[in-house]
């Protein structure tokens, strides 16, 4: 199973990820005898078992197909039963970094919630390091020893039920980090104080309300924590989208004008390419595929236009329905007038890099210092 | 305190001032240079990470944390209505501060003659007070902490100074990275980056001398610059193996190779690589590499190097475009393309190439083991991934990104992560629309990240003012077989 490492053959009690379709994914446990519904139809587990990972499956009656993948942390955090809000790929992230984390390290959390950052966390320290949890909800502490037991990484993880505000972390020896995602996180910053090791032990808070951070803020200061910092950061989606535009009619018969318009380069395009070390020969590789792709049989001195469209039809993109495909282009060209659009036609539809209609705006807050205590008089 | 916390000679530490990051290695009588200022660290030697110093003359001596503490400006005007910005209000002169520092006094004691000459500071409101001594302090005080190089730190210091050379990889984007490629201790990695060793350096942490690396590099050595500011242990670079760009046409499929003759498909490789060594004196002619199993990599020489470049860059701009065309991955015709590109680059410099095969050259026995050494290591490299599946692909190079992605995708092994950075976002796309077409990929995902800092001061608390753009493109995926 793959939270740590990698296996190639599926195995009865191993949890895999069933890849549905675009944005579909569902965790599944497998044991020999059951079937599972999803969307694409059932899935008998027997049938799975002894298959290999990555492998593609029919469902029964042959509705569809799925895909079994190995559980990684980040598959896993889009796919966990959801106990509490969780912490995505992009603040995960962030934070191992900034923690410093790697094979070995001794690491704090709390509260553990789904264990979304402890899967994380426990790959990373692996197969040397240790990750501390603490919940101070009780069924969830114990969920997530389950999960981690079921996960073959409870070597790696104690799972702790305990009121951190409170009672302190209750641990005598000192971490290399200690990340916190709670409610009052400044009431726990003297507790990880007394367990981070002084030599440079890193703490992180996760807030989603600036109230907070500035409360954590002005505490790590005046426990003499340093390199103070807080950022946000946040995930965009773009998909390949083919956008077509209408050409405009403007009234005019001129057949010239699209002339000028290739003779002006982009000098948008050029510059940036420039410290690539190629200049031009992405964009070459890509015109040469659109031409044949559009103007199939078509002879076409255009072929070699700059990509200078891009720009203009990410932001209008909004206005166009729907991906559109080789099909729908006839259609397109009606509204324009034959001899006008010819010329055009050949730059759309174009291929672009279009984001997502929603992305998250917020998620938290992360707030991260070092605490470096200097023995005295050295 | 542990024997890893102090700073000890030969080490490689971080000199951090206000934003300035510099990488030193420590010396007893090495002169280092910061903020144009020139001094020994002899005093920092086992001292530990993490301290702060000040420069006094050509020495630097410790400051405790009482020192390093900025005191709280407590009294100050109410608004700056009675504040005007007509250089009247520093009653010192350039002359006078230069005079101060000419006479060996502190930064502490200029910074507070600054004040006490400054007509308007009383009137500033706290708030700008503070404002003012942090920037006469930044300016007047040589005072720096030496650090622990790590990731961030490294990562921050190389996209300052230059961040083309770095790819402008951004912190959470090379974070992203490394969670993304799922990268821990003990797998296979295969990876190209033309980063200065940063990724490299960032994933051998995370993988602490347990498993594979599999290095594409471009040069005719891989640049590990950054590496080496990491201080690891001298065993991690056991797990990894070097394999250079311009030899991946030396890594067809086996069985197509042996089917192909494999002399022959290696002396175009050869071929190839003598066109581009025309201007290297010590060439080896011809015949003699033919006879060899893999060919070698050539000396670093300016000039050579740069006509490889264009080769390669050919040989790559052809290999997109077929796989754009057909968008499959045939071996044969990708063979058949280099060996096209190779006799191309023979035509272009044919003169030289006479002349570099007609050239005399003595055989150098040291230099002909190193070669027989690369020879051995393309071999092992090759073998490594032909016989072992790589548990993830990693790439953040100056790059056109497909090529190298799909002649590297198929050594992955199914259910298995894969990153593609990129400056730019059009190259990723491409490689995402090869990959929905070869149908061998799932959860396909081009991203890109918004990173925004804060000051959080007490009720002065607001994004900084100045942010980064943009932390460049990824792309990431899972592999899949379409086996049923």
């Amino acid at each position: 199973m793959g939270f740590l490492g990698y296996s190639d053959v599926i195995c009865d009690g191993d949890k895999a990820i069933v890849y549905l379709g675009y944005n579909s994914m569902m965790s599944l446990k497998l044991s020999h005898g059951t079937v599972t519904q999803t969307k694409r139809g059932a899935l008998r587990h027997s049938d799975i078992i002894g298959k290999k990972y990555g492998c593609r499956l029919s469902t029964l009656s042959d509705k569809g197909y799925v895909h079994l993948l190995q559980p990684t942390p980040e598959l896993w955090t889009l796919n966990l039963p959801h106990r509490t809000q969780i912490l995505y790929f992009a603040d995960i992230s962030l934070i191992t970094l900034q923690l410093e984390l790697k094979p070995g390290s001794v690491v704090v959390e709390s509260g553990t919630g789904s264990g979304s950052v402890s899967h994380a966390f426990a790959r990373t320290i692996a197969p040397n390091g240790h990750l501390h949890t603490f919940e101070f909800h009780e069924q969830r502490a114990v969920k997530a020893r389950e999960d981690f037991k079921d996960h073959g990484i409870s070597h790696l993880v104690t799972v702790a039920h305990r009121d951190v505000l409170e009672h302190g972390f209750g641990i005598d020896f000192t971490v290399d980090a200690v990340f916190l995602d709670l409610p009052c996180p400044w009431r726990a910053v003297s507790h990880a104080k007394k367990i981070l090791k002084t030599s440079g032990g890193k703490i992180c808070s996760f807030s989603p309300c600036i109230e907070q951070v500035q409360r954590t803020c002005e505490e790590l200061g005046s426990l003499g924590f340093s390199d103070i910092s807080t950022f946000e950061c946040l995930q965009r989606n773009y998909e390949h989208r083919t956008v077509i535009l209408p050409y405009p009619n403007l009234g005019t018969k001129t057949v010239s004008r699209d002339d000028s318009k290739q003779a002006s380069p982009n000098p948008d395009d050029s510059s940036s390419l420039q410290d690539t070390g190629i200049p031009g020969t992405s964009t070459e590789a890509r015109q040469g595929d659109g031409a044949t792709d559009i103007a199939s049989g078509t002879t076409t001195p255009e072929a070699g236009k700059p990509l200078d469209r891009q720009g203009e039809t990410d932001r209008e993109e909004s206005d166009r329905n729907e991906g559109g495909s080789q099909a729908k282009r006839p259609k397109l060209c009606e509204g324009a007038p034959q001899d006008n659009k010819k010329g055009n036609s050949l730059n759309y539809p174009t291929k672009c890099a279009v984001p997502w209609k929603d992305m998250p705006g917020h998620t938290g807050f992360l707030t991260f210092a070092t605490l470096y205590i200097l023995p005295g008089g050295s | 305190m542990a024997s890893t916390d102090v700073i000890k000679q030969g080490q490689n530490v971080i000199l951090k001032k206000g934003k300035s990051l510099r990488l030193y290695q420590v010396w007893r009588k090495r002169r280092v240079h910061l903020d144009k200022k020139h001094f020994f660290l002899d005093e920092a030697i086992g001292k530990p990470y993490g301290t702060t110093w000040d420069v006094h003359g050509q020495n630097v001596c410790l400051v405790t944390p009482d020192e390093e503490r900025d005191e709280d400006v407590r009294e100050g005007g109410t608004d700056n209505r009675g504040i005007n910005d007509d250089t009247r209000s520093q009653k010192l002169s350039d002359e006078d501060i230069k005079a101060l520092k000419s006479k060996g006094q502190h930064g502490a004691a200029i910074v507070e003659q600054l004040v006490e000459n400054s007509t308007s500071f009383k009137e500033k409101t706290v708030y700008s007070q503070a404002k003012y001594l942090k920037k006469k302090r930044d300016k007047h005080l040589m005072r720096f902490q030496i650090l622990r190089p790590n990731t961030i730190l490294l990562c921050e210091m190389y996209l300052m100074r230059a961040p083309s050379k770095n790819i402008h990889l951004r912190i959470d984007t090379l974070a992203q990275i490394l969670t993304a490629a799922n990268i821990q201790s003990g797998i296979n990695v295969m990876m190209m980056e033309t980063c200065q060793g940063l990724l490299l350096g960032a994933i051998m942490e995370r993988m602490a001398g347990k498993g594979t690396v599999v290095q594409i590099h471009s040069e005719s050595a891989p640049v590990r610059l950054a590496v080496e500011a990491y201080n690891f242990p001298s065993s991690y670079k056991d797990t990894l193996h070097a394999f250079p760009l311009d030899q991946l046409g030396f890594l067809e499929p086996k069985e197509s190779v042996e089917s192909n003759n494999p002399e022959q498909s290696t002396s175009e490789v050869s071929d190839r690589l003598q066109a581009c060594k025309t201007e290297e004196p010590q060439a080896t002619n011809g015949k003699s590499v033919e006879s060899k199993d893999c060919p070698q990599c050539s000396e670093s020489d300016a000039k050579e190097r740069s006509v490889g470049h264009r080769t390669q860059k050919e040989e790559e701009r052809s290999n997109g475009e077929e796989e754009n065309d057909s968008n499959v991955e045939d071996c044969d015709a990708a063979a058949d393309d280099a060996g096209m590109v190779a006799m191309e680059a023979d035509c272009q410099s044919g003169e030289g190439g006479t002349q570099g095969q007609k050239r005399k050259f003595q055989v150098n026995p040291e230099k002909e083991a190193r070669k027989q050494r690369r020879r051995e290591s393309l071999c092992r490299v090759r073998d490594l991934l032909h016989n072992t599946k790589m548990d993830v692909l990693v790439m953040a190079c100056r790059f056109q990104p497909l090529p190298i992605f799909t002649a590297l995708f198929k050594f992955l092994a199914p259910s298995r992560p894969f990153v593609v950075y990129c400056h730019y976002i059009e190259p990723l796309m491409e490689c995402n629309e090869w990959l929905r077409n070869c149908n061998n990929a799932v959860n396909i995902r081009v991203t890109e990240t918004w990173l925004r800092e804060y000051q959080v001061l007490p009720e002065r608390t607001h994004p900084n003012v100045n942010m980064s753009g943009t932390g460049g493109y990824l792309l990431t995926g899972t592999t899949v077989s379409n086996e049923t």
